[in-house]
């Protein structure tokens, strides 16, 4: 098991109100996983999304990457292993815009302090599985949606993390270019065998996923 | 190396911001190194002046400095020609003569008038050039002649208050060194000024021997030694204090900087009002950068936050943050010594003059002086200014929560 999520409870403090965004919930990620969070908005998935990548503690509740406990670690460790295993993906891209496309995806491998050939070696070859080699001088504003995604897709898989954390990836593209990226993600999840976890409200992107986990009023419905 | 290349980046994502950060910060580079420059130059020709007024170091009896006298010469150097011929077998020195300050009247017939003089050794001036500026006439000759009237030059105001001018007669009366009363005819052969109008109402030269006559002593006041470079005065005044110790036991011994009152107090107000203006200038230097870095970590919140998932650490964006600071300082520290540079060769271009100071008659020309120590100094202050500034800013919200700050709009 690569992820064990175990009684997660996790409130939000709104303008003086306590609103609970997880109830209480229970989830096991396997190594390998293909899997979306689906749910309307406020339905917890992005929470239960946040604490799966460690970008959030949970109130209640363990949090188990591989056998060790992670919830409850110190920031710099979650940021570590941050680092080190898991990759992310986010719905507006997030990009670097002052870097090239090469020094974006290179910046989580600077993080990791790896030598340069390596570096160099690694960005050659997910720009390549990417459809990206041709763009590497280019500039974030220097290319469309879809090829933003791609970037976005190469800087999380650089690393080669066990774990992907994608945040609405297709929802800010047109319906051929957002068909382009699930089938990238996919294949790249297949060829690294590497663990995605998806939140997305996208029908297409949920049928090509091996588990759908449906997400409301902050529990988990099936 | 990338760090570097990547701050280069992010300053110039918002130029027109970061342009005016450095050309702040470049104004407070220039503005420290102008005042730094003055103050440079007017300390320099302080201490040239000064020195060439007292000579680089002063030998004398110690009560010379410490006592009253209450007859001239009471405390004056016996062996002086001596202790001069000693003295200049040191190789750094350039010249050794003797001096006799004393007072008495100065008569045109009609009218007296108290005057301050000096007797000196006219030869003196060949090393040191003109310390007085003549007005009219000439200095004193070298070598008088014996038979020849008895030479005097005089400040422009005191020759104007007996109204007398080159070539005219007068009489100087003093007291000898054993309290009688004597007097001398002399000549005007020059008038000066020294730019100082209290001492241009008082002064006069003699030649030392025209003194050593009317004072009728043998000695002197002190035996004022000048060097090739002034720079070795403490050092040469501590090797002839050991190597003239054994000879002329109990001697005084100076440099010209225990002399200088007039330079150490200009000194220590010029560097008063300097560090005042440097504090300002840091401050308004470390509040645009904050500025700046304010907005640049408003604007890049979401950035922040994004690289934070990715694995940076706080420190690590603070870092990234500090270098940009880094390099607008940079930026700061080029164009402050580029207009530096055009303000010193801009003004020596100009040739402006200072008016003159308080109780001077002569003003003195306006330059700065590049002083390098100066620069690095001020370059790693700017630079130390920005980056504190930067890490003030960005600290908090390089800690700030990464979700929250993903969220931010």
């Amino acid at each position: 098991m690569l992820l064990t999520l175990q009684g997660i409870k996790k409130s939000y403090h709104l303008g003086g109100n306590i609103v609970p965004a997880l109830r209480g919930i229970d989830l096991m990620v396997h190594h390998g996983d293909f899997m979306a969070l689906m749910g309307p908005s406020g339905s917890g998935k992005s929470t239960l999304l946040n604490l799966c990548g460690l970008l959030d503690v949970p109130d209640e509740g363990t949090i188990h990457l591989d056998d060790g406990e992670v919830g409850q670690l110190p920031e710099r460790a979650r940021t570590l292993i941050r680092r080190q295993r898991i990759g992310f993906v986010f719905q507006g891209f997030n990009l670097v815009p002052v870097l090239t496309v090469h020094d974006n995806v290179e910046y989580p491998l600077l993080l990791s302090a790896m030598p340069r050939a390596a570096r160099e070696e690694r960005i050659d070859w997910i720009l390549g599985r990417t459809g990206l080699s041709r763009f590497g001088h280019h500039l974030p504003d220097q290319l469309s949606g879809g090829q933003r995604q791609r970037v976005a897709i190469a800087r999380a898989l650089v690393k080669r993390p066990e774990l992907v954390i994608a945040d609405e990836p297709t929802a800010n593209l047109d319906t051929v270019t957002a068909t382009e990226i699930i089938d990238l993600m996919h294949e790249l999840a297949c060829d690294a065998a590497t663990t995605f976890v998806i939140a997305t409200h996208d029908e297409r992107m949920a049928k090509r996923c091996a588990r759908v986990i449906h997400v409301q009023d902050g529990v988990i419905l099936s | 190396m990338k760090w570097i290349i990547f701050a280069f980046r992010n300053v110039l994502r918002n130029r027109r911001r970061s342009m005016v950060t450095s050309l702040i910060g470049a104004v407070g580079v220039a503005s420290l190194l102008t005042a730094a420059g003055f103050a440079s130059y007017s300390y320099y020709m302080l201490k040239l002046y000064t020195g060439i007024e007292s000579g680089h170091v002063i030998i004398a009896q110690p009560d010379f400095w410490t006592k009253d006298e209450d007859l001239p010469l009471q405390y004056g150097l016996k062996d002086y020609q001596a202790i001069a011929s000693a003295v200049q077998q040191d190789k750094r020195v350039a010249i050794a003569v003797a001096r006799i300050m004393y007072n008495g009247l100065l008569s045109n017939g009609t009218k007296s008038m108290v005057f301050l003089a000096e007797g000196v050794e006219p030869r003196q001036f060949q090393i040191t050039g003109p310390t007085r500026t003549i007005i009219k006439g000439r200095f004193l000759a070298e070598h008088p002649d014996a038979q020849g009237d008895v030479e005097v030059i005089l400040g422009q105001k005191l020759a104007k208050s007996l109204k007398v001018d080159v070539g005219s007669g007068v009489t100087l009366m003093v007291t000898t060194s054993s309290g009688a009363l004597n007097a001398a005819d002399a000549r005007v052969v020059g008038i000066f000024s020294t730019g100082l109008i209290e001492l241009d109402k008082r002064l006069l030269y003699t030649n030392l021997q025209t003194a050593q006559e009317l004072l009728q002593t043998d000695k002197v006041s002190k035996l004022t030694v000048f060097l090739h470079n002034m720079d070795d005065s403490d050092q040469v005044m501590q090797d002839l204090h050991q190597r003239l110790e054994a000879r002329w036991p109990g001697l005084g011994y100076r440099t010209w900087e225990t002399e200088a009152d007039y330079y150490r107090s200009v000194k220590a107000i010029y560097n008063r009002v300097f560090s005042i203006l440097g504090i300002i200038i840091g401050v308004v230097v470390f509040f645009s950068v904050s500025n700046t870095m304010s907005m640049a970590v408003l604007e890049r919140t979401r950035e922040i936050g994004t690289l934070r998932a990715l694995g940076a650490l706080p420190g690590q964006i603070v870092r990234n943050f500090v270098l940009e600071a880094a390099v607008m300082a940079l930026g700061a520290v080029i164009g402050g010594l580029l207009i530096t540079t055009l303000t010193i060769f801009g003004l020596q271009w100009a040739d402006l003059q200072m008016p003159p100071p308080p109780m001077r008659l002569v003003g003195y020309p306006l330059r700065i002086y590049f002083a390098p120590w100066t620069a690095l100094g001020v370059s790693l202050l700017v630079l130390l200014v920005c980056m504190l500034a930067a890490y003030g800013v960005s600290r908090r919200a390089a800690r700030r929560p990464i979700v929250e700050a993903l969220a931010h709009v």
